[in-house]
């Protein structure tokens, strides 16, 4: 049994079958093969030796030809390694022996291989690991065949364990069997954790290097409250696994007896419960859990999921689909916010050292109009369906806010000018998610119709913290007084002036945070659609002066952690069955 | 081949390779090696790989300067060994990066 600790970003606990995928995107087989199968095997190792030596072979004669020997040699040097006899010999014996399949063999012997060229003094030398990690591939690929496609025809339930999964790779999975996640890299705004949570299975991301200790069709638990991978469990840890796995379940069907009762605190305040999301589907469980709205529907996934530049029609569906389901209930449209590093089909920024503090969301709009008018004129377009309102990210400067304002009224009247219909008076907002736009709050109140916090950028940039640096993760925390003082700040100076505001980002999903943000004023939650349930049960048994009390303590604590245990233990007091 | 230890033949080379016995100096070795009616082992201190494993000469991680010694066993023992000392001293040196 082995346990590793990684970060936990989306809930709940998944046990079952491992597909592995390497940092290529292949998918890592079966360990062991039967021991009437092991002739079989070695003869298939030795067919796809093969392949591969007649495959290099027709490269090094082709890049002979067109460029040169002094090129075609490194083809002829991997030929020659390939022909390796004492590593035939030693991948027979891992098979005959230890009954490890071909494709097992050959990543374990490689590894090894690949570890002891990166010991080498020279570096000259110890580059040639790459071909070594080349000739994997190969023979991997000749061993695999067609079978190393079909992660998107998976025929059982499976937990993915891949190094980092990129858009494409999540793209092409099969959602049906996906159970969870778990990566070597990636942090809490990791495409992983997005796609994890709009999937609503566990996941658990940057756990560090693991891959090399599992294999397809190993028993992995996926522990999603914790951060935990489990890989070859005991049977006790087991044991133990399966009775909360079952809890669990028995827990959310408790909750979701709540779906039709409104939320509002025991005192009658009328809380609104709304969900974000990054995929049209994910509408479904908003409805499912009785949302009040969509508060933040993010865009990326346009963006993210092809080559090409989405066009205004791409948009238009992906926003159709949802304002429809939502019927009536309001549908808060983010603009794109990303790097102009992650996006595919934009020119790298050639001096982007620091992606989060450089050419991305609202800065990235303004400055590629085109992309940015293409997206307003869907939301625009939309707006005429049902109730929806549009969101800029990042904003930090009014400059900005009223740059975004008047390219959009410029989009508004191409369209008067060709009579297509929209909502003339779509509520514009922004999010507050940077220091500067909480110091110039009154400014901006001025010229919104509402406001959306941005707790994860927010807390990131004010604490100058990158929650995906295992090393400074620590220091991050929502309850900062540094944080909340801010929170503090935004929330009184936009229910004094009665703008509607928000709470998007994971904070707002915990119950922890609850009392203090209906004390500081709070009133609209947009959360992961499967946190409603357990909010709306816990906000149903408070009462609004008791929240205001805890609120106005917690405010004079001066550290995180005494502010955390506070909340939880008052939380407590008032919600006995209240799991943290 | 013929591995009978009744011949065998022994040379001690100097590698002046720029960047010692990287990947296209080992596959020279190893394809020259195969020519022959013998079995061709370079060994250093206490390693000692069969030339035509690649991947096993390239493990090795000579480095320019080092000295290794040649051993050849078989009916071509001789020749082989001659011919491999002659590429790692005359003509891998002049193989440009």
């Amino acid at each position: 049994m082995q346990k590793l600790q990684g970060i936990a970003v989306s809930p709940g606990v998944a046990i079952g079958e491992a597909l592995v995928m390497d940092n290529e995107g292949f998918r890592i087989p079966q360990r062991f093969v039967a021991r009437d199968a092991v002739e079989n095997e070695i003869e298939r190792l030795d067919k796809a030796i093969a392949a591969a030596a007649a495959e290099i072979a027709r490269n090094r004669d082709v890049v002979t030809k067109e460029l040169g020997e002094k090129y075609g040699a490194i083809f002829e040097a991997h030929l020659q390694m390939l022909q390796d006899q004492r590593l035939r010999a030693d991948l027979e014996e891992l098979i005959r022996d230890r009954h490890y399949s071909p494709e097992y063999a050959v990543s374990r012997k490689m590894r090894q291989y690949v570890q002891v060229f990166q010991r080498l003094e020279s570096s000259y030398l110890a580059e040639r690991a790459n071909d070594i990690v080349d000739i994997e591939k190969r023979l991997l690929r000749h061993l695999l065949g067609h079978r190393r496609e079909n992660i998107s025809q998976l025929t059982s339930p499976v937990l993915v364990l891949a190094h980092n999964l990129t858009p494409s790779e999540t793209a092409n999975l099969d959602r049906r069997f996906v159970q969870g996640f778990a990566t070597e890299l990636g942090g809490p705004g990791s495409h992983t954790a997005i796609v994890a949570e709009a999937l609503e299975i566990p996941a658990v991301v940057g756990a560090g290097p693991f891959l090399a200790e599992v294999s397809g069709g190993d028993t992995v638990i996926i522990d999603g409250d914790r951060g935990i991978i489990i890989l070859q469990p005991d049977e006790e840890t087991l044991a133990r696994y399966r009775h909360e796995s079952r809890e669990l379940q028995a827990q959310a069907a408790r909750l979701q007896s709540l779906r039709d009762l409104p939320a509002e605190t025991a005192d009658g305040a009328r809380i609104s419960l709304l969900g974000n999301i990054e995929f049209p589907y994910e509408v479904e469980h908003c409805i499912d859990r009785g949302a009040d709205g969509v508060g933040l529907y993010r865009t990326e996934f346009l963006y993210l999921g092809s080559d090409s530049e989405p066009n205004e029609e791409h948009h238009y569906q992906a926003y159709r689909q949802v304002v429809e389901a939502m019927n009536g209930k309001p549908v808060t449209i983010r603009t794109l916010d990303l790097g102009a590093d992650k996006i595919p089909h934009l020119p790298k920024p050639e001096d982007e050292k620091n992606p989060f503090l450089g050419l991305r969301s609202i800065r990235l709009t303004l400055r590629n109009l085109p992309l940015f008018r293409t997206q307003l004129r869907a939301i625009l377009r939309v707006s005429a369906l049902g109730n929806v309102q549009v969101m800029f990210p990042l904003v930090s400067t009014l400059m900005e806010l009223r740059q975004a304002k008047m390219v959009l009224a410029d989009v508004m009247e191409d369209l008067d000018e060709n009579d297509i219909d929209y909502n003339r008076s779509l509520p514009v907002g922004m999010m507050v998610e940077v220091p500067a736009a909480v110091m110039m709050i009154d400014h901006f109140l001025e010229e919104v119709d509402f406001l959306s916090i941005g707790t994860n950028d927010l807390i990131q940039y004010t604490l100058a913290v990158d929650r995906s640096n295992r090393d400074v993760v620590g220091l991050y925390n929502p309850s900062d007084p540094a944080v909340l003082k801010l929170l503090s700040i935004a929330i009184g100076a936009s229910v004094r002036k009665g703008i509607p505001i928000s709470l998007c980002g994971q904070m707002s999903g915990s119950i922890t945070y609850m009392m203090l943000l209906l004390g500081l004023g709070l009133r609209s939650f947009s959360v992961t659609p499967s946190a409603i349930p357990e909010l709306k049960n816990v906000c149903r048994r408070l009462t609004i002066p008791d929240c205001e009390m805890v609120a106005q303590k917690a405010m004079t604590m001066e550290n995180a952690r005494d502010i955390t245990a506070y909340l939880r233990g008052e939380l407590k007091k008032r919600v006995p069955d209240a799991s943290f | 081949m013929n591995e009978k230890a009744d011949i065998k033949a022994t040379r001690t080379v100097t590698i002046r390779s720029r960047q010692g016995l990287h990947a296209r100096p080992a596959s020279l070795i190893a394809r020259l090696s195969r020519s022959f009616d013998a079995k061709v082992y370079l060994v250093r201190d206490h390693d000692r790989v069969d030339a035509t494993d690649v991947i096993h000469v390239l493990a090795l991680g000579v480095m320019p300067d080092q000295v290794l010694r040649l051993e050849a066993i078989g009916a071509q023992a001789e020749e082989a060994a001659d011919a491999v000392a002659r590429l790692i001293t005359e003509e891998l040196p002049k193989i440009e990066d």
